[in-house]
């Protein structure tokens, strides 16, 4: 068990019902999630990327069980969680946490940091609590200082590190970060990406680090799924992703990302056409293929598998072997 | 509600001039009615006794509202009033709150069967017109003080449940009642700390406003005879008692009626402050 | 080149349920014709305020005083019914959520032809023909369907498009565009962003584009100002400003922020942006700034030139004197 991944999601599915009119009675789906698989080892990052509507924020809730799975096996530590009552899966429950991206509503206004950290400790009976809730917030570069304040007395990247605080409290082993920067300023979100990583050093977290920003996506993470549509287009290492794209998405994606440096500006860049489809009626074949500048028959008419173009580098595309 | 807000909250109220009014009478009310039997001028006769020498004597400096048919003064009659309608104004709300308050936090956040029994409940109460309730009520338990209450309170909790239940929904919504929910804690825990507090203030705001509303309402059913009996000094039966002699003897039904307008004024001025200032996205207007 | 616009010694504050803020601190800025001017800054550094004290578009709560002059008056001392004249025609503003600035319950078209009927004095007809050449000016295709939806009925990028539509109607010479593209993805942000830039080529207008993203600045702008705290405190043009940052904050920043291209150390400024209830005496900037002197917490230094087309506000800087 200790080589086996952390967490393993096979074939995820998440639809979630509506009816296309207050009056019709066919019921449809939102596929939100749709046949997701991907594993995280221990102590890795895994970044799921995605614009809006990608079903990225979705995997993770599902993940966490926060909604239950349409569909799909879910493992955690090697144990199936997905048919767990949920008696059972609580204790499996408090070891993944979830940081959130507007820090402001993760955090109780009406409560003290001390007793916003304080709450998970008394509930697992720790002992001193104050001395504990002090090392927590040390332990995310707060003080003392800041234990009798209000979450709306401390700036947002404080009040994100209480939120982390609070995670750790329960010694989670697997953290999902949905978006938690992108409430924050740059100068913020730096200190803050710091933190998560240094955390993972010290203590061997697993992150799904969920985030539609390239750059922060680029520094933090190991591993990158890229999402559209509710399905991963490519999967690989940070390197693999970034450096030899092989998907039209991403290598569309990584070139709409605003480059710090004006003379970047100079260069030629593909500009990708249209807008995300409508997830409540995706695209026939693959969901890519109303956008895509390489777009053929067969691509509307038939889902592309994934190819592995290198050790663990997989592609959902048609074309991936003569884009080579 | 922390301590520095709290403060920070009253110093508004002070500052902005027409709550800082509706503080001042209410204070005023709340003096007067500790210390009627100090204040008023003729304390005997405001619990009933007649003075069948002075009836009906226009304000003067012996009795400065006047006084009414069985020659009693109308200005230590009306104070004596302030006891009644206070009592009245605090026991309803409370009381509405003591049985809304719960069972809109259980609605809202349990959801499900226990949502749509309640407020179905609270649907039957809410399709009668307030009043209408309270009178049925009142006829059913018979007159007097204490059911002029009970039966205010059973026409008001409806309407608190209902507010409280929409801010409970929003509320458990919220990342923080999600983590709080992930890390085990009990139901109870979660509507006690993170519901609770933070669905409140609207229910305040109601809650001050209602004091003016529900001392309006006991006048209403002591001059339609079902609440307080006389000899009691309340303001309702001395304006029922004072109409038919409004042509000629004036004074009788107006000073009592203009202390329930002001009381009642007060409470929503009080009120209206409070809504502005514990709703994040009025508060800039009261600086 | 000529000056489109001149802001100086803006100074705003607001009176807040916790006490007054000092929100911009004495702000001085120029915008020329034609070119494409980037205020950046992190939330509360009054880059989106400034823009809004151009068109006097503030809460009731708001205290302004300095000059703004845009051709030849001070926009600040204007009559309101002449200001009425310049919002909106010669001054045109783009909101981040372009869902917030048109009305839920009428169609694109009702709510464009009402506009530009009123504002060019022209019948029903001629003005929908001018909202469709307008949509069609904006890469909107099929312009008709767009004219006869709802706004919720079209994606964050074509509402967008529309709302940069009509503050073009008017031929305006400055569009302000307020964190245009900040509610958007990646690639619909390239979109707009390379709209703005289409735009201004063809109709010579200049733009005041409110950003807090530096990836945004370097791909679009042509000179930059950098806010914090109520001050501007460094001015220059992009390729300089990204090449040789002179204030410890526009350093700090740049080294704060991810790169895509390659993984680099990141160094986060230390500390908190300051409340404005309470901001720090002298420069605003010394409790964060590694470089800070005696006298940074004394004096409050003055935007002065360090080089051509390079202005700093810094007391390690002195005017001819490198370093």
């Amino acid at each position: 068990m200790t080589d086996g991944p952390l967490i393993r999601v096979e074939n995820l599915k998440k639809y979630f019902p509506f009816k296309e009119s207050l009056f019709s009675r066919k019921v449809k789906y939102l596929k939100a999630v749709d046949g997701v698989s991907f594993s995280i080892k221990k102590g890795e990052t895994l970044a799921l990327v995605g614009e809006t509507g990608s079903g990225k924020t979705t995997t993770g809730r599902t993940i966490m069980r926060l909604y239950e799975p349409t569909g799909g096996k879910i493992y955690f530590e090697g144990k199936k969680i997905t048919k767990l009552p949920k008696k059972k899966f609580q204790k499996i429950r408090m070891q993944m946490q979830m940081i959130y991206q507007d820090p402001y509503s993760s955090l109780n206004p009406r409560m003290s940091i001390l007793n916003i950290i304080a709450e998970p400790l008394r509930q697992l009976k720790v002992e001193n609590i104050e001395d504990r809730v002090l090392e927590l917030l040390e332990s995310v570069g707060l003080s003392k200082e800041h234990m009798y304040k209000y979450p709306d007395e401390i700036s947002g990247g404080q009040q994100q590190r209480v939120a982390i605080a609070r995670a750790l409290a329960v010694n989670p082993k697997f953290l999902v970060l949905d978006e938690p920067t992108s409430a924050l300023d740059v100068s913020v979100q730096a200190q803050i990406l710091n933190l998560l990583e240094n955390l993972q050093k010290d203590k061997n977290f697993t992150y799904l680090f969920i985030s539609h920003d390239l750059s922060v996506v680029r520094y933090i993470s190991h591993r990158v799924a890229i999402m559209y549509l509710g399905k991963v287009m490519e999967i690989g290492t940070v390197e693999q992703i970034f450096e030899n794209p092989q998907h039209p998405y991403t290598r569309i994606l990584l070139e709409s990302v605003p480059i710090p440096d004006p003379k970047d500006r100079r260069r030629k860049k593909l500009v990708l056409p249209g807008e995300i489809p409508s997830p409540l009626n995706p695209p026939s074949g693959c969901p890519f293929h109303t956008r895509c500048p390489f777009a053929k028959d067969i691509c509307s008419e038939k889902e592309p598998d994934y190819v592995e173009v290198e050790n663990g580098h997989l592609v959902k595309c048609h074309f991936v072997e003569v884009m080579k | 509600m922390k301590k520095d807000e709290i403060i920070r909250v009253l110093k508004i109220l002070i500052r902005n001039k027409l709550s800082l009014l509706g503080i001042i009478i209410i204070l005023a009310l709340i003096i007067t009615a500790l210390f009627a039997p100090f204040i008023a001028p003729y304390p005997n006769q405001a619990k009933g006794e007649p003075n069948p020498e002075e009836k009906l004597q226009p304000p003067s400096s012996k009795h400065w509202f006047g006084t009414d048919y069985m020659g009693r003064d109308v200005l230590s009659r009306v104070i004596y009033g302030a006891r009644i309608s206070l009592l009245v104004a605090v026991a309803v709300v409370s009381l509405g709150l003591l049985i809304g308050v719960p069972l809109g936090l259980l609605a809202g956040f349990k959801g499900g069967v226990v949502d749509a029994v309640v407020m179905r409940v609270t649907d039957i109460f809410l399709s009668f017109p307030p009043l209408l309730l309270a009178l049925l009520i009142s006829v059913t338990l018979g007159r007097g003080l204490e059911n002029v209450i009970i039966a205010l309170a059973v026409s008001w909790w409806p309407w608190y449940t209902r507010l409280i239940r929409g801010m409970a929904i929003s509320i458990k919504e919220k990342p923080y009642v999600e983590v709080a929910k992930s890390m085990g804690i009990s139901s109870w825990k979660i509507i006690g700390r993170h519901i609770l507090p933070n669905a409140i203030s609207p229910v305040i705001v109601q809650g001050t406003m209602d004091m003016g509303s529900a001392i309006l309402e006991a006048s209403a059913l002591s001059f339609l005879g079902l609440g307080v009996q006389p000899p009691t000094a309340d303001w309702g039966l001395m304006v029922s008692q004072g109409k038919d002699y409004l042509l000629n003897y004036w004074w009788y039904p107006t000073f009592p009626g203009l202390a329930i307008f002001i009381t009642v004024l007060a409470f929503n001025l009080v009120g209206d402050v409070l809504r502005e200032i514990l709703d994040p996205r009025l508060r800039r207007r009261f600086l | 080149m000529n000056v489109l616009l001149s802001i100086e010694d803006l100074h705003l504050k607001f009176r807040t349920f916790w006490g007054t803020a000092y929100v911009l601190d004495g702000v001085n800025l120029k915008i020329y014709e034609d070119e494409v001017f980037g205020l950046v800054g992190e939330t509360g550094c009054g880059k989106s305020v400034t823009s809004m004290s151009i068109l006097r578009l503030l809460p009731s709560n708001a205290e302004l005083s300095g000059k703004i002059i845009f051709e030849g008056q001070n926009l600040l001392e204007l009559p309101e019914k002449e200001l009425r004249k310049i919002r909106g025609k010669k001054i045109s503003i783009v909101f981040q959520d372009p869902m917030s600035s048109l009305n839920p319950l009428f169609k694109i078209k009702t709510q464009m032809g009402d506009i530009i009927k009123l504002h060019h004095n022209i019948d029903k007809d001629e003005a929908l023909k001018k909202a469709e050449k307008l949509l069609r000016a904006v890469n909107l295709p099929d312009p008709h369907r767009v004219l006869e939806s709802y706004p919720h009925q079209l994606s964050g990028g074509m509402r967008q498009r529309i709302m940069i539509a009509m503050a073009l109607s008017f031929e305006p010479s400055l569009l302000i565009a307020d964190e245009p593209t900040t509610a958007l993805d990646v690639t619909i942000q390239k979109q707009i962003l390379d709209l703005i830039l289409e735009l201004k080529k063809k109709y010579h207008f200049s733009v005041l584009l409110i950003t807090h993203d530096l990836g945004v600045v370097a791909e679009t702008c042509d000179r930059v100002g950098v806010m914090y705290a109520g001050n501007i405190v460094e001015v220059a043009d992009v390729d300089e400003l990204f090449e040789n940052p002179l204030h410890p904050y526009t350093q700090g920043l740049l080294s704060a922020i991810p790169d895509p291209r390659y993984k680099k150390p990141l160094k986060p400024l230390r500390g908190n942006v300051p409340s404005l209830l309470e901001p720090p005496p002298g420069c605003r900037f010394h409790p964060r700034c590694d470089f800070a002197m005696k006298i940074c917490s004394k004096k409050k230094p003055k935007l002065v030139e360090y080089s051509e087309n390079h202005t700093v506000a810094c007391h390690i800087y002195r005017r001819g004197n490198e370093k």
